[in-house]
């Protein structure tokens, strides 16, 4: 399906808040300050804004608002009137957000969209936390029999080790990467630089993975601000591609990597104009280090089962071939859920305009952004996908 | 965690239509479109495990003490399902990939509908 737009489509500004523990906030305390700051960042007044999409996973059943969490949010801002919508996609709830924004602009039905996503998760005993999360696999043939995220990804990690040899010293080194990266980030959950010995050394969470092969409980909220070409100003990143696929059940095969972020690539670099070469930084979904090692591979950085060694020699690193999560990604900035999508495009943007800072990507032209959400039978059930041009 | 299945325990479907099995189960055959030609069949008995975890940080719900296996086991001329896995010891040194794996179930009113053993 082709959805190249009628209308060029540009991001005029972004809005991130500190990710990790805070007691003091809410979802919907988050999303207000997400959004505060990315109509500054667009200098746009809030009145401006024609449609938005909240991304939000977990706040019905960990913080009790079931419904309305947009228009809540939105309330200070004065814009009562406008169809706000509340998307739940899993873990890419926030990047289906900005592609719901990127199409009611493309299409000509708003000028302003915007796209935000909030979680609070860490009011919530943990394994409180993990049962909710587990909720995105099949309930019915899945999480009932005990399965968490990390014993899903653990078992992927021990296929992946098993078919292509990939070592835990390979894992390890996407945290070493993605903590140095997120050291850099001022908004990151995670500010300390750590070694392939503490990540070997850590406590077991589900094997093959420890502690720091994982992303933590976090809260955070993003926002991006989408708008036609008209309103855009000189500077402000393009959006070339945007795609989104599901799960198509196919049997599982080999479950050392993921048929629909490779078809969602396809797509996105078609409508881009681009091959993977072209990609100067992916910010992609590491929600535990096999993860990213398996997305290099299905977003065509390198050959399938060569991630761990493609990672080991740096060739993801902020200098390397290409710079993957430099923001220190899920396992450093912090994942919640709700607002990765955001948080990944809101990197892009920062780096395409050259305004990431000490962690900024020399040279940056072309920004690729891949969230999943949900797992069912041996394979994700939603990924969404952005490329980023710069002006 | 509440939601339980439509269908009794340890179950998979299979098409009257064409023979088609699917796990967990379903009202339509994806195979060859027919609707509720579908009938309940017990799962296989035995199978080779295909991907396994050692659980140490579990969910409120189920209360499994840690830690646990759980796997996916391919059942002979059957689905791949995924389960617990009841291990003698310490079950990071009790499985192998491709081991045998006998499926066990359990009574119609227990929340988990079967359960793996390393086959005897
Ligand atoms: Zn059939």
């Amino acid at each position: 399906m082709s959805a190249t737009s009628e209308r060029t489509v540009a991001i005029r500004g972004v809005g991130t808040t500190t990710f990790g523990r805070q007691p003091g906030e809410t979802d919907r305390s988050l999303a207000e300050r997400a959004v505060q700051l990315a109509l500054a960042d667009a200098d746009l007044d809030p009145a401006a804004i024609d449609a938005a999409w909240i991304g939000n996973v977990t706040g019905g059943q960990l913080g009790g608002q079931m419904s309305a969490l947009g228009q809540l949010a939105l309330r200070p801002f004065g814009v009562g009137g406008l169809p706000v919508t509340r998307l739940e996609n899993g873990c890419a709830s926030g990047s289906v957000a900005v592609r719901s924004a990127y199409l009611a602009v493309a299409t000509g039905q708003a000028d302003v969209a915007l796209a935000f996503g909030a979680e609070h998760m860490t009011a919530a005993p943990t394994p409180l936390a993990i049962e909710v999360l587990a909720g995105a696999s099949d309930l019915e043939a899945e999480a009932r029999f005990g399965i968490t995220f990390p014993g899903v990804f653990g078992m992927i990690a021990r296929r992946h080790m098993e078919v292509h040899g990939t070592t835990p010293e390979q894992l390890a080194a996407v945290t070493v990467k993605n903590r140095a990266n997120g050291a850099r980030n001022p908004i990151a959950q995670f500010d300390q630089a750590v070694t392939v010995d503490d990540v070997l050394g850590a406590r077991r969470i589900a094997s093959p993975l420890g502690l720091l092969d994982c992303c933590a409980i976090s809260d955070g909220a993003a926002a991006v601000i989408v708008v036609a070409e008209h309103l855009a100003r000189p500077g402000d990143p393009r959006i070339a591609a945007s795609a989104q696929t599901s799960s198509d059940f196919e049997p599982f095969g080999e479950m050392t990597g993921f048929a629909l972020t490779r078809r969602a690539a396809e797509e996105a670099y078609a409508q881009a104009g681009i091959s993977a070469d072209d990609v100067d930084l992916a910010e992609v979904h590491d929600c535990f280090t096999i993860a990213e090692i398996l997305h290099t591979e299905d977003l065509g950085f390198c050959e399938k089962g060569a991630g761990g060694p493609f990672v080991e020699e740096g060739q993801t690193a902020r200098d390397g071939l290409v710079a993957v999560n430099p923001s220190g990604g899920l396992g450093a900035r912090g994942h919640p859920v709700g607002a990765t999508g955001c948080a990944q495009v809101a990197e892009a943007v920062l780096q395409l305009r050259g305004d990431a800072g000490e962690r900024q990507v020399d040279g940056a032209r072309v920004a690729l952004t891949h969230t999943l959400g949900a797992f069912v039978h041996g394979a994700a059930a939603n990924c969404a996908l952005h490329v980023l041009v710069a002006a | 965690m509440r939601r339980s299945s439509a269908h009794p325990h340890a179950t998979w479907v299979r098409c009257r239509a064409c023979g088609a099995g699917f796990y967990p189960a379903q009202r339509r055959c994806t195979a060859c479109g027919a609707w509720d030609q579908l009938d309940d069949e017990p799962l296989p008995r035995a199978g080779s495990l295909f991907a396994w975890t050692v659980v140490h940080v579990a969910a409120a719900d189920p209360p499994l003490p840690v830690p646990y296996a759980v796997g996916y086991v391919d059942l002979d001329d059957g689905p791949r399902v995924l389960g617990p896995i009841a291990v003698d010891g310490d079950p990071e040194t009790a499985l192998r990939s491709g081991q045998r794996l006998t499926l066990v179930p359990h009574d119609p009113a227990d929340d988990v509908p079967f359960h793996l053993e390393v086959a005897a």
